[in-house]
C-alpha cells in the first residue's frame, strides 16, 4: 500500500479528487492510499508517504513542499491543471503510478 | 497567451511563493488561523443570544450575563489566543520549544497590553481589593501588538540561543535541569524589554501600531467602497492566474480581516443595533453577499453550464452544483477552465464587482445590517447571510438579488464560450467519423 498526500488551501477541493482517483484505483486494482490535507498540516504528516500531489492553485508552494521532503525520496507534482478540474480520476491515478514507480 | 502565461509563471509564481511562504507573515497566517474554532464557537453564543423570537428572548433574559461568558473568553480576548499561536507557530519554523516560546509571548502581550487597576479597599458587593485587568484590553482591538510582540519575542528567543547567551550548567546537571535554565536570560531580556518600554518609558505599543496601520484597515475592511473592491477585484484576479487569491493576500488582510469582524461581534454584544457596526467590509460580507458558490460568484456559472447544449459543459456543472452550494470551486475554475480564460475572466471579475457595489447601497441605506458573526465558509450563501446579518430577511433578498445579476453577468460570456466548445465537440466528432 503506497501512501499519497494531496494539498490544497483548505484541504476541501483536493479531497473531492481523493474520491475519484480511489474509485478509478479500485477498478485497476492500484492498491493506493490517499490523504487530502491542508497545506499546513503537510509537514506532520509525511510519514510513510511515497508521493505528494498540490492543488494547481497552491502551486506557489512546490517549492517550498520540495525542501519539506528533501532527502526523504519522496516525489512531488503539481496535479495536472486540466485533470483537476474534471476531477479525472484516471488521469491523476496515471499521474501517481508514474512518481511512484 | 502561451508566453503571457510563460512570464507569469516565471515572474509572478517566485513572488507568490516568497510572500506565502516568509517565515513571520506564515506564522501571522497560521496563528491567527489557530484562533479560528474560537471565534466560531464564540459566534454561536452571539446568535444564540439574539434569536428574534420574543418568548426565547424573554425567557434567556435573566441569564443573559452567563451566555455572555462564552463570547468574552473566545472573541473578546482573540489577541491573547493569536499571541500564543504566532509565537509557537515562528517558534515550529526555528525548530525552537514552541511551548517556552508560547509561553514567552504572552507574557511581552500581557506587560504591554494591560495596566492593571489596582483598587486598595474594596466596595462590598461590587468591586473586591486587588489588581483588575480590563480583558477588553486583550481583544481584537489588539491584534496588531499581538503580531509585533510575539514575533519580537521569537526572534529575541532565538538570536539569544543562537548566540549561546544563555546560563550553563557543569556537566553531570540531568539535561531537564539544564534546559530549564536555557529559557532565563531569554525571558529576563523580554520581561525588562517590554515592562520599559511600557510601564517606565510609557510607550505604549499598540496604540501606537494601531494608529499607523489603522488607514490600511479602513480601506481594506472599513468602509470604503474602494478598499471593498480593491479586495474583491486583487482576489479574482489571482484566481484568473490560477493561484489561490485569499492564500496569497492571507499575510496582508488576514489580520485586519479577523480584527473586523471581531470589533463587530463586540460591538453587537455591547448592545449596538447591527446597523450601526464599525465595519462594512468584513471577510463575511464577501463571503456571503458576493462569493456565492465560491471566489468569482461562480453558481450562476455552474447553472448556465448545467442546461448548456454542450456535453463537457454540462458534465462540468453537474459535477459542480453540489460543491458549489458549500462554497467550493475549484472545478469551475480549473475544469471549464476559467484560468486564463479570455471569455469568462471577464464576468468572473465584473460579476463580483457588481455585487459588491449593490450590497454596499443595500447596507449603506440601512437595508441590511452589517455582519455581526462568523460562520464556517462552507455554509450555504442565503443561510449564512439570513444568520450572520442578525437574522434579516433583507439579507436572504439581496443574495437572491446578487445571484440573479451574476446570472444576468455570466450569461452573454457564458453563450459564447459554449458556441467554441460546440464547435469544438462538433469538430472532434467529425475527426473521429472520419477515421
Amino acid at each position: 500500500m503506497k501512501k499519497i498526500l494531496f494539498i490544497c488551501q483548505a484541504g476541501m477541493s483536493t479531497s473531492l479528487l481523493v474520491s475519484k482517483t480511489l474509485e478509478a484505483a479500485k477498478q485497476k486494482g492500484v492498491d493506493i492510499e490517499i490523504t487530502a490535507l491542508p497545506e499546513a498540516q503537510a509537514k506532520n504528516n509525511l510519514e510513510g508517504v511515497s508521493a505528494i500531489l498540490l492543488g494547481p492553485q497552491v502551486r506557489f508552494l512546490l517549492g517550498n513542499i520540495k525542501k519539506l521532503v528533501e532527502g526523504k525520496g519522496i516525489n512531488v507534482e503539481v496535479i495536472d491543471t486540466v485533470s483537476y478540474g474534471r476531477m479525472d480520476g484516471n488521469a491523476v491515478l496515471k499521474q501517481i503510478q508514474k512518481l511512484i514507480d | 497567451m502561451a508566453s503571457f502565461t510563460q512570464v507569469l509563471e516565471e515572474k509572478v509564481m517566485p513572488v507568490a511563493s516568497k510572500l506565502s511562504t516568509q517565515r513571520h507573515m506564515r506564522a501571522i497566517r497560521s496563528g491567527i488561523i489557530a484562533t479560528l474554532p474560537l471565534t466560531i464557537v464564540g459566534s454561536f453564543f452571539t446568535i444564540l443570544l439574539n434569536i428574534p423570537i420574543p418568548a426565547y428572548m424573554e425567557f434567556i433574559l435573566p441569564y443573559r450575563a452567563v451566555l455572555d461568558i462564552p463570547f468574552r473568553f473566545t472573541v473578546g480576548i482573540l489577541a491573547l489566543y493569536a499571541t500564543f499561536g504566532i509565537a509557537s507557530s515562528l517558534a515550529g519554523h526555528y525548530k525552537l520549544d514552541t511551548t517556552g516560546a508560547g509561553i514567552l509571548a504572552v507574557l511581552a502581550f500581557l506587560i504591554t497590553s494591560v495596566v492593571p487597576t489596582q483598587v486598595t479597599a474594596g466596595v462590598d458587593g461590587v468591586i473586591a481589593a486587588g489588581r483588575w485587568i480590563n480583558i477588553s484590553s486583550l481583544s481584537s482591538s489588539s491584534l496588531f501588538g499581538a503580531i509585533l510582540t510575539s514575533i519580537v519575542t521569537v526572534e529575541i528567543y532565538r538570536f539569544m540561543k543562537e548566540k549561546n547567551f544563555t546560563i550553563k550548567m557543569p556537566a553531570g546537571v540531568p539535561p531537564e535541569v539544564s534546559n530549564s535554565f536555557v529559557a532565563l536570560l531569554p525571558a529576563t531580556v523580554v520581561l525588562l524589554l517590554f515592562w520599559v518600554l511600557r510601564h517606565i518609558i510609557g510607550f505604549d505599543i499598540n496604540t501606537f501600531l494601531t494608529t499607523l496601520l489603522s488607514p490600511l484597515k479602513g480601506v481594506l475592511a472599513g468602509n470604503s467602497l474602494f478598499g471593498g473592491m480593491l479586495t474583491v477585484v486583487l482576489i479574482c484576479l489571482f484566481w484568473i492566474l490560477g493561484i489561490h487569491g485569499p492564500a496569497i493576500m492571507g499575510p496582508v488582510i488576514r489580520p485586519i480581516w479577523d480584527m473586523s469582524i471581531a470589533e463587530n461581534m463586540e460591538a453587537f454584544a455591547e448592545g449596538v443595533s447591527a446597523q450601526a457596526l464599525p465595519n462594512l467590509f468584513t471577510e463575511q460580507f464577501i463571503q456571503w453577499f458576493v462569493w456565492i458558490g465560491g471566489s468569482g460568484a461562480t453558481l450562476a456559472l455552474v447553472v448556465l453550464f448545467m442546461r448548456s447544449r454542450s456535453k463537457y459543459l454540462k458534465s462540468l456543472g453537474r459535477l459542480s452544483l453540489l460543491p458549489g452550494l458549500f462554497n467550493i470551486n475549484e472545478p469551475m475554475i480549473f475544469g471549464a477552465p476559467i484560468v486564463m480564460n479570455p471569455i469568462l475572466a471577464i464576468p468572473f471579475v465584473l460579476a463580483p464587482m457588481a455585487m459588491t457595489l449593490v450590497s454596499y447601497i443595500f447596507t449603506v441605506t440601512g437595508l441590511v445590517p452589517m455582519m455581526m458573526a462568523r460562520l464556517p465558509f462552507s455554509m450555504i450563501s442565503p443561510i449564512a447571510a439570513y444568520i450572520s446579518t442578525n437574522w434579516s430577511v433583507m439579507a436572504v433578498i439581496l443574495v437572491i438579488l446578487n445571484f440573479l445579476i451574476s446570472l444576468a453577468i455570466y450569461y452573454p460570456f457564458f453563450k459564447i464560450f459554449e458556441k467554441q466548445e460546440i464547435q469544438k465537440e462538433l469538430d472532434a466528432e467529425k475527426l473521429e467519423a472520419e477515421e
